[in-house]
């Protein structure tokens, strides 16, 4: 990398931590560090939450998908709107009168204490495994990119963050997301005119996206009702509604943010941003991506997009069969890209026999492409003994650096920390939070003084960050990464929305139907995992719904019920 | 709820359609 990207990036990382320091002296108590005093804007609150939600993960991850698959898993966030709307009908009301700190403070106000620690204890385990995911997605980029090993990526990505979490609180969090988010959408933006520019001169963008839709990677709809498919119609707005009400409305990292607005009208404006702008948003990501797969159309383009990987093969005991399939590919990418461009002039020139017969063409080669590309990754498989192995997520991070102009190349850099950092932070916060409220403050140290929550406080986000960059460095060995972060949750989040849809929904529900039905829940999708292919958007919603029916049917019977004369908060 | 969170969700819904419908309408497009 040129001098210049590398100081972008050095001055990024400084600025963000100054930043994120100068909020230190209005986190002096326990509500400022942890609530931001509830006095934040329900814009800034708004953009503090979507960033948290767009990890490096996303921009690695959902680009690489966006150049393989194309945009089909935009269907992942079609539920999302109504998720936000059902949200600010029901849980943000409670959540905000309440005055809690957590989310699973309510169960203890509405059901009993261990109701309230279990909950709170599955996020902590559930977030800090998959914390350690988000930490490990920058660090699988940068130390292929730029020669970092991952260890040494995981601590430039993580401590920088610790420390402003550490000491400015969810001020600091959600100030420096605002930032982090226009630095990333700018590096998207830039990354798109980047790409549109660098095509041939002859390829207009509408030509350019009606290669990519010719291969159906344009297809935003597919109909068809597959519950071993997470990428449908049906999953995004059935199942995954169900998975963006648990998110967004019990997870401590989201809930957390919405406490820190003023009122309940705040929260909503700020959850409803996401409503507006997270459809557009992934379609921008995903975009990047397909217009990667024309530009490399058009482009000479490595075999695997994993250099490093690359050169073990050219060098390694299976090195001839390797060259041997980066010639077939050769061949192939060299026809498909033939085949491209006679489409487009035939398209220029209305000849529409040469059109079809390009087009039959360019499929084929496509077809060709990635049947000699998936060789070529089984090779790596048998070579190196991982059966997860998979080039996707070096697609962006690959062209990054070697097609972009120096300065771009650090400012996307520079996005992807931010992109990883804002994550982080808002993560370690809420974990601190429901660590220090939901068991130190509860069970540990009840009568304490602010000054020492605050300081313990400090601790538990310093603990949480370092445990978080252990995880990392492991996690930076697994497969798709975006698989695990979202399977990481989904073992739990549809049992934890069936708790809280009692909690607010069933005022004869007791806790000991909610401890059980939380329990059924969980085994439920442990059952769905181990005995079906069912996708885990549907966990949710059945996990969901088993806690439902069996913390009812438990209330119905339970000997120690209490009589309850509403339904809390 | 009052008018203008009613409102907010209406305004919400209409543009998620609206949305969907384009999405649909660049996917047939260029397919």
């Amino acid at each position: 990398m040129h001098p210049v990207d590398w100081a972008i990036i050095a001055i990024y990382l400084v600025w963000i931590v100054w930043d994120g320091l100068r909020l230190t002296k209005r986190s002096h108590e326990l509500e400022g560090y942890f609530l931001g005093g509830r006095s934040l804007p329900w814009w800034a609150v708004g953009l503090s939450v979507m960033a948290t939600q767009l990890s490096a993960i996303t921009m690695i991850g959902t680009t690489g998908q966006g150049f393989n698959d194309g945009m089909r898993f935009l269907q992942f966030y079609y539920a999302l709107p109504l998720a936000m709307i059902a949200l600010s009908v029901t849980l943000v009301p409670f959540f905000h009168n309440a005055r809690v700190y957590t989310a699973y403070e309510y169960l203890e106000k509405r059901f009993d204490a261990k109701t309230r620690a279990f909950t709170s204890l599955l996020f902590l385990v559930s977030r800090s495994m998959s914390l350690g995911v988000v930490i490990s997605a920058p660090a699988v980029v940068l130390s292929v990119v730029i020669g970092l090993s991952v260890t040494q990526t995981v601590l430039v990505t993580a401590l920088p963050t610790i420390v402003y979490t550490m000491f400015g609180g969810v001020q600091a969090v959600a100030w420096t997301d605002v930032k982090q988010m226009v630095l990333i959408v700018g590096g998207l933006l830039a990354a798109v005119v980047v790409l549109i520019v660098g095509l041939p001169a002859d390829v207009s963008l509408p030509d350019a996206l009606r290669i990519a839709g010719s291969t159906g990677r344009l297809q935003t709809f597919d109909f068809t009702f597959d519950i071993t498919n997470q990428y449908t119609f049906w999953s995004g707005t059935i199942a995954a509604f169900f998975l963006f009400c648990s998110y967004f409305g019990t997870d401590q990292s989201q809930v957390q943010r919405y406490l820190t607005t003023p009122s309940v009208a705040a929260a909503r404006e700020s959850l409803l941003l996401s409503a507006y702008w997270k459809i557009p948003l992934q379609a921008l990501v995903l975009l990047v991506g397909v217009l990667m797969f024309v530009f490399y159309t058009f482009t000479p383009r490595p075999l695997l997009f994993d250099a490093r990987q690359e050169k073990a093969m050219r060098e390694g005991p299976r090195a001839a069969d390797f060259a041997a399939l980066e010639r077939r590919f050769e061949a192939a990418t060299a026809s498909r890209a033939a085949a491209a461009a006679v489409m487009t002039r035939a398209r220029t020139t209305g000849d529409a026999q040469q059109l079809a017969t390009a087009g039959e063409q360019f499929k084929a080669t496509e077809a060709q492409t990635r049947a000699i590309r998936g060789e070529a990754v089984n090779l790596v498989k048998a070579v190196t003994g991982d059966a997860n192995y998979n080039d996707v997520n070096y697609v962006f991070p690959t062209f990054i650096t070697t097609r972009m102009p120096v300065g771009v190349v650090g400012l996307l850099i520079a996005a992807i920390f931010a992109a990883a950092m804002s994550t982080i932070a808002g993560e370690l916060s809420a974990l601190s939070t429901a660590s220090v409220i939901d068991f130190y403050r509860r069970f540990i140290r009840p009568d304490a003084s602010d000054h020492h929550f605050l300081m313990v406080s400090r601790l538990a986000t310093a603990f949480w960050g370092l445990l978080a960059s252990v995880v990392a460095v492991f996690a930076a060995q697994l497969g798709s990464l975006i698989e695990v972060v979202n399977r990481f949750g989904s073992y739990f989040y549809g049992s934890i929305l069936g708790v809280f849809i009692l909690a607010i929904g069933f005022p004869r529900a007791t806790s000991n139907g909610a401890f059980v039905g939380l329990l059924a829940g969980m085994s439920s999708v442990a059952a769905l995992i181990a005995f079906t292919k069912v996708a885990f958007l549907w966990h949710n919603l059945i996990a969901a719904v088993a806690v439902v029916v069996v913390g009812m049917i438990v209330s119905a019977v339970d000997p120690f019920a209490r009589p309850r004369t509403g339904a809390g908060a | 709820m009052t008018r203008r969170a009613t409102s907010s969700y209406l305004r919400v819904f209409i543009i998620w359609v609206a949305v969907l419908g384009l999405l649909y309408a660049f996917q047939q497009y260029f397919s």
